[in-house]
């Protein structure tokens, strides 16, 4: 037996000028579809391209099994023949992405690989469903974790779709290129990862503003929330009485002088009736700018010529 | 400043947790400024020795453990030339409040009271003294 390449292979069920026809009639209908997506009408009778596998798939059993009852092919390469649909059947089962969702790119409306600047009028305001799947499509969001404190990179899921077409409008003028769609979104994140990183500045003027603009709204926010939620109680008393048991009293203020004593007195008791009792005196030595005076109590004070404290 | 501390418990002996011994109680101004009322020191009279504290008549405040009812007074002070001009009002917070609700004294005109804190003297009516007592309390969300 002769060893057939796969090409012949493939050939042989239908011969060449079966297999030349579908071929061609397929590179006829492909490039049909082609011209009809460029222009952004749809044909009448287009085949979804999700279907064009299972449907040359299907034309390729049906002929297969033509030409194995007819005769013209022997059993032995049969089975092998027959491998190539079938495998081409199964893989042909997975569903296959629904490129409807790209159809209305904003900045190719019409599919002819050149970016504009501005999104098309036509995919925006007609088309709403596909607004939020272009949306979701752009990886922007995967570098706003690493972005530094730079409020003049503005995200689009941050502010809505009117920021995000100052980004692109701004990541298409630096690109300037005619490339895909794919290639495009992958540009605008690396072009948006380099702005973040080193290309616009950080500390501007504008976006100092804008943060205090923000720390205000929410230091106001929070400040409000506090105020709202704290009561305030005002009464004359000079007394608290804490969950310690313990009474805080205020016994007097004033701007004057203090009385002091000598250290290491006895700790005394005050009683709730006057006169306080006196600890024993031990005069220390003294510094020049201090002034002893025997106070009435029979205490000694020192006494600030200068300082006055409350 | 004057404060007199008492313990109110009839039974239990325990410490005053709102009333620092070594760091100072915090005082805010009208403005918003803070000042630290703390325990004198020689410096405050003119002396150099930076930390070194002055000895209080009575002061028997720094004692770990207070019987029932018993109580000890305690001078806190900030320097006057600390202050800012036009003071209207001190708050004067107690230590170690974390929680609700929240308890401070509110001074109206402190530096209109001229009045020297001797040991020896009487003490004042309360009424003669602009003081308040304000409780913040946390009102919960409807």
């Amino acid at each position: 037996m002769p060893a057939y390449r796969p090409w012949v292979l493939m050939t042989v069920p239908f011969g060449t000028k079966s297999f030349m026809n579908i071929t061609t009639k397929y590179l006829m209908w492909r490039r049909r579809k082609c011209t009809t997506s460029r222009a952004g009408v749809e044909s009448p009778g287009a085949i979804p391209q999700k279907h064009q596998t299972r449907l040359l798939c299907s034309l390729y059993l049906l002929l297969s099994s033509r030409d194995l009852f007819l005769g013209n092919l022997e059993l032995g390469n049969c089975l092998f023949v027959l491998f190539f649909p079938v495998l081409a059947l199964v893989f042909s089962l997975p569903p296959i992405q629904d490129e409807d969702c790209y159809q209305c790119n904003p900045f190719q409306p019409n599919r002819d690989k050149l970016i504009r600047p501005e999104p098309g009028d036509d995919c925006f305001h007609s088309r709403e469903s596909c607004r939020g799947k272009y949306l979701k499509s752009i990886p922007i969001h995967r570098f706003e974790s690493r972005r530094p404190s730079n409020e003049n990179l503005l995200l689009p899921f941050a502010s809505g779709v009117g920021q995000c077409g100052n980004v692109l409008e701004f990541a298409a003028r630096e690109l300037s290129v005619r490339t895909s769609s794919k290639h495009f979104i992958l540009r605008l994140a690396l072009l948006l990862l380099s702005q973040s990183l080193v290309g616009l500045p950080a500390n501007t003027e504008q976006s100092f503003a804008l943060r205090r603009e923000q720390r205000s709204v929410r230091g106001g926010q929070s400040r409000a929330a506090a105020q709202q939620k704290v009561e305030i109680d005002e009464q004359e008393s000079n007394v608290i009485l804490m969950k310690d048991s313990f009474e805080y009293r205020v016994i007097d203020y004033g701007v004057g002088r203090i009385q002091v004593r000598n250290q290491g007195a006895r700790t005394t008791i005050v009683p709730e009736t006057k006169p306080r009792s006196v600890p024993v005196l031990t005069l220390p030595r003294l510094r020049r700018n201090l002034v002893i005076s025997l106070s009435k109590c029979s205490g000694w004070s020192f006494k600030s010529q200068t300082r006055q404290n409350i | 400043m004057e404060f007199q501390i008492t313990n109110k418990a009839e039974h239990l002996i325990g410490n005053p947790r709102y009333f620092p011994i070594v760091n100072a109680l915090r005082v805010t101004d009208n403005w918003g400024n803070s000042y630290s009322l703390r325990y004198p020191t020689f410096t405050d009279v003119g002396g150099s020795w930076h930390g070194a504290e002055l000895p209080i008549p009575g002061g028997s405040e720094r004692r770990e453990q207070y019987k029932p009812n018993e109580s000890s007074w305690a001078v806190r002070l900030v320097p006057v030339e600390q202050f800012v001009a036009q003071v209207k009002e001190l708050r004067i917070d107690l230590a170690n409040q974390f929680d609700f609700p929240k308890f401070y004294f509110k001074v109206e005109e402190p530096l209109s009271r001229q009045r020297d804190l001797l040991r020896s003297q009487v003490e004042p009516d309360p009424h003669e003294l602009k003081i308040k007592v304000v409780t913040e309390r946390q009102v919960p969300k409807h």
